[in-house]
C-alpha cells in the first residue's frame, strides 16, 4: 500500500522534472527570485567587485591604480605569512571540529540525563556564545597572563611550572590557546544543538540497544551519535566556515601576532588592505578566502547529498 | 487622482515634521564634521568644551564629533575621504604610511598659505610642523608633542636605595637624568635582586617594543645618524642600529622585563608599573594623564631621560606628534575648519590642553607659570624644548613598521637577531624607498 | 521458555513508593497480561523484569536463575516497546540483527536468524529499508522481529499495539496469539486494552497503584472479580454499581434494600452482615434483563448506542440512578421511552462498602478450560 504510494509520487515527480521544463524554470524563478534580489547587489556585486580589485595595486586612496593582473595571487603563493595564515585558518578547522564538538556532544549527552534544572545548565555553557568577543578577549587575556593568569598559577601549583608560559606571546602556543577560547565561544552552542537533537532521540532507543546487550560505549556510537547526524552536518559546516573566516577574536587576542605566528587570512587580510596599505593584496586575499569557503561549503553539501 | 492626493498629503507632513523638529535655525545650519581619537576621558572633555564654545562664538554652525580609536580610524578614513563621505576635518595618523597616501591622492588641502595667513608658522613649533610637511607644502595641524621616557617609581627607587643615582641635567635642571646608562643598570639589577620587575613591558601590541626600539636608537644614534638615514644616504644595518637593538635584546636577557613580554598588553604592562610591582617603565610622554588618574598616590611617580650612549650625544629622547589635524580637500568648509583649528591652537587653548587634557601641544611660549601644573607635567613641557629625535613608526613606510615590530617580538623569542632585523629594515626601506612611498619632507 | 518469579518486589522514585512488595509467579511458555490504570505501575514492572529499571527491594528470579542486580543483557529477555524504538539509521536487517552483531554470532548465522524471523512476520521484502520507510503496521513487525531473533527466555511487551489503528491492532492481536503458540515462549504484555488483554492472556494480573488486585483466568477476572475496583475496572461498558443498604440476613439470603429495587434477597456465606450497612450491588450490563412485562426497576431511556451486534441503553431510574443495558443484537426503543428491567440476583455481585467481595455471582463461566 505504502510502496504503491511511493511509486505514484516518484513517476509524478519524474513528469513534472521531465516533461515541463520551462514550467520548472519559471517556478525556480518564482522561488529563488527573493533571494537573488538580494543575492544579486550584497553578495555577487561586492565579490566581482573584490574580484576587480584583487587585479590591482593599490593602497586603498590613491587617484591611481596599476593593473597587475593576477600578480597580487602570485604573491600570494611566495608569501610566508600568506601561507601561516592559511596553515592556522587549516589548524582552526580542525580544532573547531574536535574541541568544541566532542565537548559539546559530551555535555549535551551528560546534561539530558539531568531531570531538573536542564534549561539552567545549559544556559550557563550558552553564555559563552552571546557574550562580546571584546569581553571574551579580555577574560581569556587575564586566564592566559603570565603574571597574575590562573592558568599560569594553576600549572606552578601542580608542579608543571615548566608549562606555564606566555601563551598569547608564544609564537607556537598563540594560536591553540586562541583556539581554546573560541571553542569556548562555540561548544555551548554545540551542546545546545546536540541536546535539541538528543531531545528527539527516543529513550527506548537506549533501552532497546541496552537489552540488545549495547554498552554504553557502543551505545554512545552506534545509537546516540548516528541520531545527531543532522546536528553534526550542521556544526561541522559551521566550523569550517567559521573556522575559515575567524577573525574578532584574533584580533581581539593578538590581532595575529606575535611575529604574524597566529595570522589567519581574515586578520592578515585586514592587516594588509587597512594597516599596510595593500588593498589590492588584501583583495586577493579575500578572493581566496571566499574560494575556499565556497568550496568547503559546496563539497560538505555534495557529501550529504550523497548520504 | 486619489493617489496624488494621498501623496501631497505625504509630503506635507514630512515636511511639516522636518520644520517641527529643526525649529527656526533651519535656514542657517553649517554643519562641521570632525574625526578625531580623543577617546580618552579628559581629551575628550576638553574637545566638547572647545566644540560648545566654538558653536556659540559661530551661530548657525553645529560640530559633529565621530570619536574613533586608531586601528578603526586607519580602517575607516581612507574610503570614506574617496567616496567623498568623509569628514571636513580629521585627525590622523601623520606619516608616509598614513597621512602621506592622503596627501597624494589630493585627497587632504594644503594648508601652507594659511600657517603664512593665520601666523602658525611662528606661533607652533617648527620640528612638529615638519613632520606634517611633504614636499615642502604643509598639510597638517599638529596637536599634540609626545616624546619617550623613563617613568620611575620613587618608593620603589627609595627601597633600592638608588635615589641618588637621579641627578639634574646640567643644562635643563628641571629635567632628571642618570650620570650613565650603567647607573641605569645599577637600577635594575638592584630591582631583579629584590624581585621587583625592572622594566614594566607588555610587548604584545610590537608598537611598544618600537617605542623602546626609537629611544635606544637615539641614546645609540642620535638624531643626526637617523635624519642621514631618512634623507640622506644612510642605512638601516648602521652598526649603531644594530646596537639599539643590542641593547634592547641585552635588556631582555639580563631579564629586566617581565616574563614573556610578548604575552603582555601594553595596559597589562602599565599596571604592573602603576600597582608598585615594577621600577620603571619606558614609554612616553602620553602617559602623564593615565598616571595621574589610576595610580593611588601619583607624587611617588616621576620621570627621568635616559643618558646617551657617548658624551657626546645631547640628552634627548624619540619624539612625535602622535596623529596630526587636517583638512579634506573636498571639505564645503574649510575656512570653518581652520576657524576651529585656529580656535584650539590659541595660547589659552594650548593652556587648556596641557592643564586639562596633559596633552603638550606643539605652540611656542606658552606661559605655564600660573597654570599650577603638576611637577611632572612641568617636567614634560620643559622636555619637548630638547632638540628631539624621532620616534620612529609614524614617520615610517609600514613595511618597514612590520620589519621592525616583529622584531621586537622576534628578538624576545630568540627567533631573530640584532644583525637580522636590521637587514629587514633595511631591506623593507629600500622596497619603499624605490617604490616612492618614504617621507620627502622636503 | 523460562518462569519468572517476583519475590516482594518494591519500587521507589526517591520518595514516592510505586511498587510495593509484589509477589507473583509466571509460569513457563505462560501469556501474562498486566492491566490496570495509568500511573499503576505496570511499565515500572515490566522495566523491572527487564532490568531497564533498578529493584528498590525484592527478588526476581527468570527460570530459577537470579537476576535482581544482572545487565538487561543477560537476563534472557526482550522487549517490545511502545513507541518501536527501531534504529532509525539501521536497515530493518540490521535493527533485527543488533543484538547477534553486539554478541558476536558469525554473520552467515545472523542472517538466518533474521530472515527466520522475518519470515515469520512476513517482512521478508522490507529487510532492505529504513525504518522512516515503512508503516507503523510493519514497524510493529520489526520491533517484535528484533525480539524474536534474539530467540529470548522471556519477551516483554508494553503496549506494543497502541500506536496501530483499531483494524491492525485487531490484526496484530492475532498475529502475536499465533506467535506465541508457535514459539511457545514466556510472554509479558502490558496493555490498556481490556479487548487484548481477555484474548491474549493466559492469565490476567490486574493492578491498582502498584498493587495486585487479582491474578487469574481472563474468564475468572471477568466473571469472579475479587473485588469493586476489578469488577469495575474488567468489562465493557462496565458494570453498574448500586449503593444499597442490608437488611435482616436469613436462611443463608441477605435481604437488600435500594429505593428504586424491588425487594432482593442474596446467598451469602460467612459472617452476617450489621443491619443498615452500607453495601455495593454490582451487575454487568449484560446481565440485566430489558423489556421485563412486570416488576423489575423502572427506567426511562437515555440515549442508546447501536453496535451492530450489540445495543447499549443508558437509562435513569426515578430517583436518578444511571443503569446501562446491553442486549445482543438490535432493539426497538429511543430515548424517553420507559421499560422495565429485570434484575436476577444470581447475577449480582455483592460487595462491601470499601470494595471488599461479599458474595460473587455463583456459577463461573463452565466453559473455561485449562
Ligand atoms: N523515572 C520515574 N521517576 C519518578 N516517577 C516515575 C518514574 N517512572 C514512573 N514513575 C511514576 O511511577 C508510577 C508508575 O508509572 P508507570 O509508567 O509504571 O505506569 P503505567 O502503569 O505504565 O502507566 P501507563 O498506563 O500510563 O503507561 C507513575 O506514578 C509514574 O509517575
Ligand atoms: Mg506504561
Amino acid at each position: 500500500m505504502t510502496e504503491r504510494l511511493d511509486q505514484q509520487s516518484a513517476s509524478a515527480a519524474r513528469r513534472r522534472g521531465g516533461g515541463r521544463p520551462l514550467g520548472t524554470a519559471i517556478r525556480y524563478l518564482i522561488f529563488l527570485g527573493p533571494a537573488a534580489l538580494l543575492y544579486v547587489p550584497f553578495v555577487l556585486k561586492p565579490l566581482i567587485e573584490t574580484f576587480g580589485l584583487s587585479l590591482f595595486a593599490w593602497n586603498g586612496v590613491s587617484a591611481e591604480r596599476t593593473f597587475v593582473g593576477l600578480a597580487n595571487y602570485a604573491r600570494a603563493l611566495g608569501d610566508p605569512i600568506f601561507w601561516i595564515s592559511l596553515r592556522n585558518n587549516l589548524y582552526w578547522v580542525v580544532t573547531s571540529i574536535v574541541l568544541p564538538m566532542a565537548t559539546g556532544l559530551v555535555i549535551a549527552v551528560l546534561l539530558s540525563a539531568v531531570r531538573r534544572g536542564q534549561r539552567i545548565y545549559a544556559g550557563i555553557f550558552f553564555t559563552p556564545v552571546v557574550l562580546n568577543l571584546i569581553i571574551v578577549g579580555l577574560v581569556w587575556g587575564i586566564i592566559y597572563n603570565p603574571l597574575i593568569g590562573p592558568l599560569n598559577r594553576l600549572l606552578r601549583a601542580v608542579g608543571l611550572g615548566s608549562l606555564a608560559i606566555g601563551w598569547l606571546g608564544d609564537r607556537y602556543a598563540a594560536t591553540p590557546a586562541i583556539m581554546v577560547a573560541g571553542a569556548w565561544t562555540f561548544f555551548g552552542f554545540c551542546a545546545v544543538i546536540f541536546l535539541q537533537g538528543l531531545r528527539t532521540l527516543d529513550r527506548e532507543q537506549i533501552e532497546a540497544a541496552t537489552i540488545d546487550g549495547a554498552g554504553p560505549f557502543r551505545r554512545f556510537r552506534k545509537i546516540i551519535v548516528p541520531a545527531l547526524s543532522d546536528q553534526v552536518t550542521l556544526l561541522i559546516v559551521m566550523s569550517i566556515i567559521g573556522s575559515f573566516k575567524v577573525f574578532d577574536i584574533v584580533y581581539v587576542m593578538t590581532k595575529g601576532g606575535p611575529d604574524h605566528a597566529s595570522e589567519v587570512i581574515a586578520t592578515y587580510m585586514y592587516w594588509q588592505s587597512f594597516m599596510n596599505g595593500s588593498l589590492g593584496y588584501g583583495a586577493a586575499l579575500a578572493v581566496m578566502l571566499t574560494a575556499v569557503v565556497a568550496g568547503a561549503s559546496l563539497a560538505m553539501m555534495a557529501l550529504r547529498e550523497r548520504d | 487622482m486619489g493617489i496624488s492626493l494621498f501623496k501631497t498629503g505625504l509630503l506635507a507632513s514630512a515636511l511639516l515634521s522636518v520644520a517641527l523638529t529643526t525649529g527656526p535655525s533651519l535656514a542657517a545650519t553649517t554643519v562641521l564634521n570632525v574625526w578625531d581619537q580623543f577617546f580618552s576621558e579628559e581629551p575628550n572633555k576638553l574637545m566638547n568644551e572647545f566644540v560648545a564654545e566654538f558653536q556659540k562664538a559661530h551661530p548657525g554652525v553645529e560640530i559633529k564629533r565621530n570619536v574613533l580609536d586608531t586601528d578603526s580610524i586607519r580602517a575607516t578614513l581612507p574610503a570614506a575621504l574617496t567616496a567623498g563621505q568623509g569628514p571636513d576635518l580629521f585627525y590622523y595618523d601623520a606619516g608616509p604610511a598614513f597621512l602621506g597616501p592622503l596627501v597624494e591622492a589630493g585627497l587632504v588641502a594644503d594648508l601652507t598659505q594659511e600657517y603664512a595667513a593665520r601666523g602658525w608658522d611662528k606661533s607652533l613649533v617648527d620640528w612638529p610642523v615638519e613632520r606634517v610637511t611633504y614636499g615642502n607644502k604643509i598639510w597638517g595641524v599638529p596637536n599634540e608633542i609626545e616624546y619617550t621616557n623613563v617613568y620611575v617609581d620613587l618608593a620603589v627607587l627609595d627601597q633600592l636605595g638608588m635615589k641618588d643615582k637621579l641627578v639634574a641635567d646640567k643644562d635643563h635642571p628641571e629635567l632628571l637624568t642618570l650620570k650613565s646608562l650603567d647607573d641605569f643598570k645599577a637600577i635594575l639589577e638592584a630591582s631583579k635582586a629584590k624581585g621587583i620587575v625592572p622594566i614594566a613591558f607588555g610587548n604584545r601590541d610590537p608598537g611598544r617594543g618600537g617605542h623602546l626600539f626609537s629611544y635606544f636608537l637615539t641614546l645609540t644614534a642620535g638624531k643626526d645618524l637617523v635624519d642621514k638615514i631618512l634623507f640622506g644616504d644612510g642605512r638601516w644595518d648602521d652598526p649603531k642600529v644594530i646596537d639599539a637593538w643590542k641593547l634592547y635584546k641585552d635588556y631582555s636577557t639580563a631579564g629586566y622585563y617581565p616574563p614573556s613580554p610578548n604575552a603582555i598588553s601594553y595596559d597589562e604592562g602599565n599596571a604592573l608599573f602603576f600597582n608598585g610591582a615594577a621600577a620603571t617603565n619606558i614609554t612616553g610622554t602620553w602617559l602623564v594623564g593615565d598616571i595621574m588618574g589610576q595610580v593611588a598616590d601619583p607624587s611617588k611617580i616621576d620621570f627621568f631621560l635616559l643618558p646617551s650612549v657617548s658624551a657626546d650625544l645631547p640628552l634627548s629622547a624619540a619624539a612625535g606628534i602622535g596623529s596630526t589635524f587636517a583638512v579634506a580637500e573636498k571639505s564645503p568648509n574649510k575656512q570653518l575648519a581652520l576657524d576651529f583649528l585656529d580656535f584650539i591652537m590659541s595660547k589659552d587653548a594650548g593652556k587648556r590642553w596641557l592643564k586639562e587634557a596633559n596633552i603638550v601641544p606643539p605652540i611656542k611660549d606658552i606661559d605655564i607659570k600660573g597654570l599650577d601644573l603638576p611637577p611632572m607635567m612641568q617636567r614634560v613641557v620643559e622636555g619637548a624644548t630638547l632638540p628631539l629625535s624621532y620616534n620612529l613608526d609614524v614617520v615610517m613606510p609600514a613595511e618597514w613598521n612590520d620589519a621592525m615590530k616583529t622584531g621586537t617580538q622576534s628578538l624576545l623569542d630568540g627567533s631573530s637577531t640584532p644583525e637580522d632585523v636590521a637587514a629587514r629594515m633595511e631591506q623593507a626601506w629600500e622596497k619603499a624607498k624605490a617604490e616612492g612611498r618614504i617621507w620627502k619632507a622636503h | 521458555m523460562a518462569s519468572v518469579e517476583l519475590q516482594g518486589i518494591g519500587k521507589r522514585f526517591g520518595e514516592l513508593s510505586v511498587i510495593a512488595d509484589l509477589d507473583l509467579k509466571i509460569d513457563e511458555g505462560e501469556f501474562v497480561v498486566f492491566v490496570g490504570p495509568s500511573g499503576c505501575g505496570k511499565s515500572t514492572l515490566l522495566r523491572m523484569i527487564a532490568g531497564l529499571e533498578d529493584v528498590s527491594g525484592g527478588h526476581l528470579r527468570i527460570g530459577g536463575r537470579e537476576v535482581t542486580d544482572l545487565d538487561p543483557a543477560k537476563r534472557g529477555v526482550a522487549m517490545v516497546f511502545q513507541s518501536y524504538a527501531l534504529y532509525p539509521h539501521m536497515s530493518v536487517r540490521d535493527n533485527m540483527g543488533f543484538a547477534l552483531s553486539i554478541d558476536g554470532t558469525p554473520a552467515g548465522e545472523r542472517e538466518e536468524r533474521v530472515m527466520a524471523a522475518a519470515r515469520i512476520l512476513k517482512i521478508e521484502h522490507l529487510v532492505d529499508r529504513r525504518p522512516v520507510h515503512l508503516s507503523g503496521g510493519q514497524r510493529q513487525r520489526v520491533a517484535i522481529g528484533r525480539a524474536i531473533v534474539r530467540d529470548p527466555e522471556v519477551f516483554l511487551f508494553d503496549e506494543p499495539l497502541s500506536n496501530l489503528d483499531a483494524a491492525l491492532r485487531g490484526e496484530m492481536r492475532m498475529e502475536l496469539a499465533r506467535l506465541h503458540q508457535r514459539l511457545g515462549a514466556t510472554m509479558i504484555y502490558v496493555t490498556h486494552d481490556q479487548v487484548e488483554a481477555m484474548t491474549l492472556a493466559d492469565r490476567i494480573v490486574v493492578l491498582d497503584r502498584g498493587r495486585i488486585q487479582q491474578v487469574g483466568h481472563p474468564m475468572d477476572i471477568y466473571g469472579r472479580p475479587d473485588n469493586l475496583f476489578v469488577a469495575t475496572f474488567i468489562g465493557s461498558p462496565k458494570m453498574n454499581v448500586l449503593d444499597v443498604v442490608a437488611g435482616e440476613t436469613m436462611g443463608g439470603l441477605l435481604a437488600l434494600s435500594h429505593p428504586d429495587l424491588p425487594p432482593l434477597a442474596l446467598a451469602v456465606d460467612g459472617p452476617s452482615m450489621a443491619q443498615g450497612s452500607p453495601l455495593k450491588l454490582g451487575v454487568r450490563p449484560n446481565d440485566l434483563r430489558f423489556d421485563v412485562a412486570e416488576g423489575g426497576i423502572v427506567v426511562k431511556v437515555d440515549f442508546v448506542e447501536r453496535h451492530g451486534d450489540q445495543t447499549i441503553v443508558n437509562c435513569e431510574t426515578e430517583s436518578g440512578l444511571t443503569l446501562n443495558v446491553a442486549i445482543p443484537g438490535n432493539v426497538d426503543t429511543a430515548p424517553g421511552n420507559t421499560h422495565r428491567l429485570g434484575l436476577d440476583s444470581a447475577r449480582c455481585h455483592l460487595f462491601a462498602d470499601d470494595g471488599r467481595l461479599i458474595s460473587r455471582r455463583p456459577e463461573s463461566n463452565p466453559a473455561r478450560s485449562r
